[in-house]
């Protein structure tokens, strides 16, 4: 076997899956039990070790407060954003505010980083593929929802990094999965990949030919996944428990997860037999101390009028993406259905009706996109491959200007790489830096755009206002991740100074992260160099 | 224009007064190596068609050269070089020239010139080539081509580059900018505007002069538009239709005029 080897992961929200590339071929890899998916679940054991995957969600009741699960919908988000707040609302575990309003999971008297949390799920991932190859990997594309913006991408990226990954490249979901169906098959089509997830929607417009993957449009929502599915069937749990019996399971956070859990398995059941029985024994006891059971009934007609608003909302996207690609639903060759959730009969026909195509049978839309990643990491570790993929950036970059207005720079679904330069020049007499801000999003008015960070130029040439001119240089690089460069062309000097928008962690925080991550002993596992010191 | 977007709100902070000279030409800025090079040829270019100096032009040798990392690396330093020269070339060159097609190519010309330049220059074919420097230059290149090709294939943003770079400021108008999005806005404001009136009096009175001149009844329609005018005296639109409309009556006139004169 090769001595270099790059694996593929889908960094889930609920679920992870990895791939590897295996005579030409991608291939999801077992863990010991032969599970497909783990779950991105972290849960922190008392013995301070950590259990991660499947085992962990088995925790998400037991151990509530020291599991962490759905970290996905959480990272590279600030502080003050509504994703975090919601997710305050109903997540079992502490979030707490960290330095520059990021988010940090406060567990056992212990603060994480979100990319520390997603490290040891990557982690996890990481001695699975190499319990499985029985050869260190030390490599990896790592996949991310289409409409991530600049933070999540940096945020993921800094996970791999923690992980002990060399994380070769971000690629998309969608274009992954693109990428596992189309590859050498010499196909000439447009396709739509659908992608529900646990926690993200997602959808891309692409061409695919022989050995080129062009994404033509991509569009999606951040806020809208397969959770919210979950979420309804227990509201409805809840409401019909509240009007029995006087008892609102919400309030009890114990409750909340085992209503969570019988969501999960209801929606799930729906799908598969149209119907769901649920039953939660002993989900909480009455002011009299009697314990009580949770009983109910699910029929499918009755889930699809739950849900029936979430997916139309997907083709509200379906519409923008169409509309930024030129096209209507006609001009779609195949349909690719990506993430659990898309095995819902109602999302299945859905998509049906809208595309006027039956959705491609055949794809397992919870592999498909690792494996993709597997041939990305494949062909970048192969001299002169001959795919490639041209990707567009999801969002618009914006600079920041008087009055909490933005002035777009590069326009979103614009192929990347790409770079573009403005001018700027000084406002006062002997003004020695400039600050710029920069943003990502649609709205001209910068508090609806999310900041993607603030950076001061200095060192150029002192002058009189309007008399230097610093050139200010956007570029979105293959990763889909901005850097920001200054230069001050007016003396000829090239004074420049590159800035990666950070995540929120600093060098230091990701150094001393993944020493953490290193000595982070994860549970069920063997880890090879104690082998020995084990007592006979 | 005066809309002025300034790099700051907060009054305390230094504030970076932007874009200025908005569509400006952005003088070539990535930093770093392409700049030596880069400089002789700011000249305005009165080049040809295609000015194709170099070697191996991009994409000409598509499956032979380039792609190949074996064949690239030995080759580094005249690789170098080649790339440094093909970047220069690029700055005087207009997009049409940098994907290496006519002026009129249609979008499937132009999708297949990307397609090709791809194939030689993605940054994803030379992931492994050990030598950074190079592989800078290669993503500058790219990176200039997937411009190129995102305004081509955009019709609006073809139309008005073309229009740019036919013009006297060719020189300057190399790279597209983007119209600023609040002038655009502005624009589109003043046109629907001019449409449909900003006032109610004045869209009643021109409704029923576009009515008049549509049965030809000349006077009745000078007389409707001019109210209009009087109304919205700076409506382009209302005094164009007028003028019309004055046109013809002037027209009607003469025509009279001729007829009653005796020959």
């Amino acid at each position: 076997m090769a001595d270099n080897i790059a694996i593929g992961i889908d960094l889930g929200t609920s679920y992870s899956c990895a791939a590897v590339v295996q005579d030409g071929l991608p291939m999801v890899i077992p863990n010991e039990w032969g599970d497909l998916t783990h779950a991105s679940v972290v849960s922190f054991l008392e013995n301070d070790s950590v259990l991660v995957g499947n085992n962990a969600k088995k925790n998400i009741i037991t151990n509530s407060e020291c599991t962490v699960y759905s970290a996905k919908r959480l990272i590279g988000r600030y502080y003050f954003s509504d994703e975090v707040k919601k997710a305050q609302a109903v997540m079992p575990y502490q979030i707490v505010e960290g330095e520059n309003n990021s988010v940090r999971i406060l567990v056992r008297d212990r603060k994480y980083s979100l990319p520390e949390i997603s490290a040891l799920v990557l982690k996890e991932v990481k001695e699975i593929a190499e319990t499985y190859l029985g050869q260190p990997v030390k490599q990896a594309v790592v996949t991310v929802p289409a409409y991530f913006n600049d933070n999540q991408r940096q945020a993921t990226k800094d996970a791999g990094r923690i992980a002990g990954l060399e994380v070769l490249r971000i690629i998309n979901e969608p274009t992954a999965a693109a990428l596992a169906y189309g590859f050498g098959k010499a196909l000439n089509q447009k396709i739509v990949v659908y992608d529900l997830g646990g926690g993200t929607f997602d959808i891309s417009i692409l061409e695919i030919g022989k050995e080129v993957f062009e994404v033509l449009a991509t569009a999606g929502d951040t806020y809208l996944g397969g959770d919210d599915f979950d979420d309804r069937i227990m509201s409805w749990l809840a409401e019909d428990f509240l009007a029995k019996t006087g008892l609102d399971l919400r309030e009890n956070k114990y409750c909340l997860q085992m209503l969570k859990d019988a969501g999960e398995r209801a929606k799930i059941d729906v799908g598969q037999n149209g119907t769901a029985d649920i039953f939660c024994g002993g989900i909480c006891q009455d002011p009299q101390g009697k314990v009580m059971d949770l009983r109910a009934t699910l029929k499918e007609e009755q889930f699809n009028k739950m849900v029936g608003d979430l997916v139309q909302r997907t083709f509200k996207v379906c519409d923008e993406a169409l509309q930024s690609a030129r096209m209507t639903a006609s001009d779609i060759d195949a349909v690719i259905l990506v993430g659990g959730p898309t095995r819902l009969p109602v999302v299945r026909n859905g998509v049906k009706h809208y595309f006027q195509k039956e959705p491609l049978e055949g794809i397992n839309p919870d592999q498909v996109v690792a494996m993709g990643a597997a041939l990305q990491a494949n062909t970048l570790l192969s001299a002169g491959a001959d795919t490639f993929l041209v990707d567009v950036t999801p969002l618009s970059l914006r600079v920041g200007t008087v009055g909490g207005y933005t002035e777009r720079i590069i326009e979103k679904n614009t192929p990347i790489p790409i770079d573009k330069s403005k001018s700027f020049t000084t406002s006062r007499d002997g003004q020695e830096k400039v600050k710029i801000r920069v943003y990502q999003g649609e709205s001209n008015k910068a508090e609806e755009c999310e900041m993607l960070g603030e950076f001061e130029f200095s060192g150029f040439r002192v002058g009189y206002r309007g008399e230097v001119k610093i050139d200010v240089t956007f570029e979105i690089n293959t990763d889909g991740i901005v850097k920001v460069s200054a230069t001050d062309l007016a003396t000829g000097k090239k004074t420049s100074t590159t800035i990666s928008l950070s995540s929120g962690l600093s060098e230091a925080d990701i150094q001393r992260s993944i020493q953490s991550n290193q000595a982070t002993q994860l549970a069920g596992h063997a880890d090879p160099s104690s082998l020995p010191a084990l007592p006979g | 224009m005066a809309i002025p977007p300034k790099g700051s709100g907060k009054p305390p902070k230094p504030a970076a007064k932007p874009p200025t000279l908005s569509p400006a030409a952005p003088p070539r800025s990535v930093p770093g190596k392409a700049s030596p090079a880069a400089e002789p040829s700011a000249t305005p270019p009165p080049l040809p068609r295609m000015p194709t100096v170099d070697p191996t032009p991009a994409g000409a040798r598509p499956a032979t050269r380039p792609p190949s990392i074996e064949a690239v690396r030995p080759a580094a330093p005249t690789e170098g070089a080649r790339l440094d020269a093909l970047l220069a070339e690029m700055e005087a060159q207009d997009y049409f020239q940098i994907l290496k097609v006519q002026k009129g190519a249609s979008p499937a010309e132009i999708k297949r010139a990307f397609y090709k330049g791809s194939r030689a220059y993605h940054p994803d074919r030379y992931y492994q080539l050990p030598d950074l420097e190079l592989k800078e230059k290669i993503n500058l290149v790219y990176k200039r081509m997937t411009e190129a090709y995102f305004v081509l294939r955009d019709d609006a943003k073809r139309t008005r580059y073309v229009a740019e770079i036919e013009g006297p400021e060719r020189a300057k108008k190399l790279r597209f900018t983007e119209a600023s999005e609040t002038e655009t806005k502005i624009a589109a404001k003043k046109q629907a505007e001019e449409e449909i009136g900003t006032t109610p009096k004045g869209r009643q009175f021109y409704a029923a002069g576009i009515a008049e001149i549509e049965a030809q009844r000349w006077s009745a329609a000078e007389r409707s538009l001019k109210m209009a005018v009087t109304y919205e005296p700076s409506n382009a639109r209302y005094k164009e239709k007028l003028a019309e409309a004055q046109q013809k009556i002037y027209e009607e006139m003469k025509q009279k005029g001729e007829a009653f004169k005796i020959k």
